[in-house]
């Protein structure tokens, strides 16, 4: 065995997942080469101290709070959300027909060439062809 | 077995070992009781979606892991050295010169850790504390075996050059 492949099974041969053909090769060469068996030593001994190293365990008045609104807010809102505009586009011809626009009615109003020149220019052109029609027929 | 009975079980079962990982990557109390929360109400609200254990798992350390990321970066690798202090206190060493001896090597294997990057030290822990195989943990950090393998190599390469050079580890066999 080369210190190549001995270096790529150190981990391995660590964790005890070498078959016994090459665990024996991995020996013998530990055995003959200095470097790797250090290379192994001070592996065993940076992962078997940093083992000690401890942590505080979980508190234990520490528990998980399931929000069970958390979960239904996430859902519901666009759920709701959804319906509302559903139901808006459904009723929407309906809701149209309540909303009354109404229309300019001039027929009871005289106005002078001034007031209309002053409206004609805030008008549109469709708003400038109704007045028109309307002042005629009338 | 109701979901919520069977997920309580499982938070029973993982939730201590999800603190361990967690503030080890952060190196904080507070910090770290907070990834495990969310890590489990994200766990909850996915319940449906897994179908075993193993797979709650390994979202859960996924999820731990990517949080550590997040606050890690967030605070700019800032560690909380009092916990760091409690952190390194090994419990079973009697002789007290070897004790010493021993915190010492302790603390220095803690700040060699502490100087990898956010995903090397996920590495590191997820396979020297949790003794996860190559596989899972590749599989945790969507990464490939080769790769987490390679890696965890280079950090104890890493590591046992800083410690030689302080003189932590020595060069005789």
């Amino acid at each position: 065995m080369k210190c190549k492949e001995f270096e790529k099974l150190v981990l391995d041969y660590i964790e005890g997942e070498l078959d016994k053909k090459k665990e024996e090769e991995f020996v013998n060469h530990m055995e003959e080469c200095e470097n790797c068996k250090k290379l192994f030593k001070d592996f065993k001994y940076i992962l078997e101290m940093s083992r000690k190293i401890e942590t505080p365990p979980l508190p234990e008045d520490f528990s998980i709070k399931i929000p069970e609104e958390r979960k239904r807010r996430k859902i519901i809102i666009p759920k709701v959300a959804l319906a509302i505009a559903c139901l808006f586009f459904i009723l929407l011809p309906v809701i149209s027909s309540f909303i009354h626009v109404p229309k300019k009615n001039f027929k009871d109003v005289i106005f002078s060439d001034s007031e209309i020149l002053e409206m004609v220019n805030c008008m549109s052109k469709k708003e400038i062809d109704y007045f028109f029609d309307t002042l005629l027929t009338e | 077995m109701n979901k919520r009975e069977k997920f309580e079980t499982f938070y029973r079962e993982y939730a201590n070992k999800l603190y361990s990982v967690a503030i080890r990557m952060v190196k904080n109390h507070e910090d770290a009781l907070d990834i495990v929360q969310e890590c489990f109400l994200r766990a909850y609200e996915k319940w449906e979606n897994f179908r075993g254990d193993a797979k709650v798992l390994t979202y859960l350390y996924r999820i731990t892991m990517n949080l550590s990321y997040d606050l890690l970066k967030k605070k700019n690798r800032e560690s909380d050295l009092e916990l760091k202090e409690g952190m390194v206190k090994g419990s079973d060493i009697i002789d007290s010169e070897k004790k010493i001896r021993d915190d010492r090597v302790l603390e220095k294997i803690d700040e060699e850790i502490d100087k990898l990057t956010e995903k090397q030290k996920a590495i590191f822990i997820l396979k020297t504390y949790e003794q996860l195989s190559y596989k899972e943990i590749a599989k945790i950090l969507n990464s490939k075996i080769g790769t987490i393998k390679a890696t965890y190599f280079q950090i104890l390469q890493k590591i046992r050059k800083n410690l030689k050079e302080q003189g932590v580890i020595r060069d005789e066999v």
